[in-house]
């Protein structure tokens, strides 16, 4: 399937400079969600410019690696980021990837596409139906989260004050992790989403916690399946350029953004973002089930 | 939490390495990236077979590895044809510094957790550096 801007047969310097500019708006709306962008750089270059599935794959895996470790940086030193959390649920993240990775090659990936849509969609629904409350709905925490010293917290600047949580659910939310991970290597994707939903939802981490959390784990369960995908020639260097290169200078913007705003806006964008993304998985997996979209 | 505050000023130290190491692989890599960009800008290729300018549909269409002027996927040949001013070359190994930084940032976050006196959590994190250098092995074989 060929796009509109290969159609038109752009030069090299156009599409540089467009996808550029794609990057930086995936980047910007990817650290305020805690999500790498992956979702929504791999529709724009495959549906926009004509970009195979593969190198938009590979390309978006830099672009989350960089997203990550840019904001990550950030959020480390103004001790947002739960280390403890973090390096636990990447067990579960990490070998997800791997597997992920390995399996990519054999299952058809508008299949693939199609579940991601639906689970998107469900989270839509889930993030509607929440509040987006400042401060964690519950104190308590699980034996289990207190034995493994998961606890947390955090100054939050829109609040003015120090924000302690407790977590809960361990073995759910290591499960929906694992899963997270499969779909990072599966599709070239940093899954932050699902990662959010994981400790947001399921373990009731506060939403800054869990966003500035998993953009920070978002890196190594990336870094996992990159190899794999380098290895293969997967990462062209002429796409993976503008797209890590637009994603970063966006991850600049939305870090900056992210420290100034409320959560409760965090979750309306958070809810925008998931519904455009699900109908379009939900419709390139049909599509490509059909037979009519890319391999 | 220990409330340790020699224990607490280190594990503050190491929180701020991951911090720098986590910088300075993005700013490294992406130099190097920057620096590639403006080698294909001004040199007007690649360094492979898809040339600049008039070649848009060869440098976006899917080549598997191997064929004739494909752009390297070894590690050595990157840094081989890097050094020698390959544009694609340079790119790439823009790409592989930041592949490489979360990894590096498990390996100082297991000093972190010694500065905490936490074994517990030095065990999990050598696990998930495990786990990474087994998924590169698994990549390369």
């Amino acid at each position: 399937m060929s796009g509109f801007v290969a159609g038109l047969s752009l030069e090299p310097l156009s599409f540089f400079l467009m996808v550029l500019a794609a990057g930086i708006l995936a980047g910007a709306l990817g650290s305020l969600l805690g999500i790498g962008g992956g979702l929504i750089i791999i529709p724009t270059l495959t549906l926009f410019a004509g970009v195979d599935l593969r190198y938009a794959m590979g390309a978006s895996l830099v672009s989350v690696i960089a997203t990550s470790s840019g904001a990550a940086a950030t959020y480390v030193r103004d001790r947002m980021v739960n280390l403890r959390l973090a390096m636990f649920l990447e067990l579960a993240t990490t070998t997800g990837a791997v597997v992920g990775a390995l399996l990519a090659g054999l299952l058809p990936v508008a299949l693939l596409s199609l579940i991601l849509g639906l689970v998107l969609a469900h989270a839509s629904w889930s993030t509607l139906r929440s509040r987006g409350d400042e401060t964690p709905p519950s104190r308590t925490g699980s034996p289990l989260a207190a034995r493994l010293r998961l606890q947390g917290s955090y100054f939050d600047p829109a609040l003015g004050r120090q924000v302690e949580y407790q977590v809960t659910r361990i073995p759910q939310g290591l499960a929906v992790m694992w899963g997270a991970g499969l779909m990072s290597g599966l599709l070239g994707i940093g899954s932050g989403l699902f990662k959010v939903i994981a400790m947001d939802r399921l373990m009731r981490a506060p939403l800054k916690a869990s966003t500035t959390t998993s953009n920070f784990m978002i890196g190594v369960t990336a870094a996992a399946s990159a190899g794999t995908y380098f290895a293969r020639g997967d990462i062209n260097p002429f796409i993976a350029a503008p797209v890590a290169l637009g994603v970063l200078a966006g991850t600049v913007i939305g870090t900056r953004l992210l420290r100034r705003m409320r959560s409760r806006f965090i979750h309306r964008v958070l809810l925008v973002v998931l519904v455009i993304v699900a109908a379009q998985m939900i419709r390139s997996g049909i599509a490509g089930l059909l037979g009519g979209g890319p391999p | 939490m220990t409330e340790d505050s020699a224990n607490g000023i280190t594990a503050r130290r190491m929180e701020l390495l991951v911090s720098y190491v986590l910088r300075a692989g993005v700013l490294l890599g992406t130099a190097l990236i920057v620096a590639g960009v403006v080698q294909m800008a001004r040199t007007g290729q690649t360094g492979y077979a898809s040339v600049l300018p008039h070649g848009l549909g060869a440098l976006l269409a899917f080549v598997p590895p191997g064929s004739p002027g494909h752009f390297p996927t070894a590690p050595g040949e990157i840094l081989r044809a890097a050094v020698v001013g390959k544009p694609y070359a340079i790119i790439e190994l823009g790409i592989l510094v930041l592949i490489a930084t979360p990894a590096l940032r498990v390996a100082v976050s297991v000093g972190f957790f010694i500065a905490e006196r936490d074994r517990f959590y030095v065990v999990i994190t050598l696990l998930v550096l495990a786990v990474l250098a087994a998924s590169f092995l698994l990549g390369t074989g």
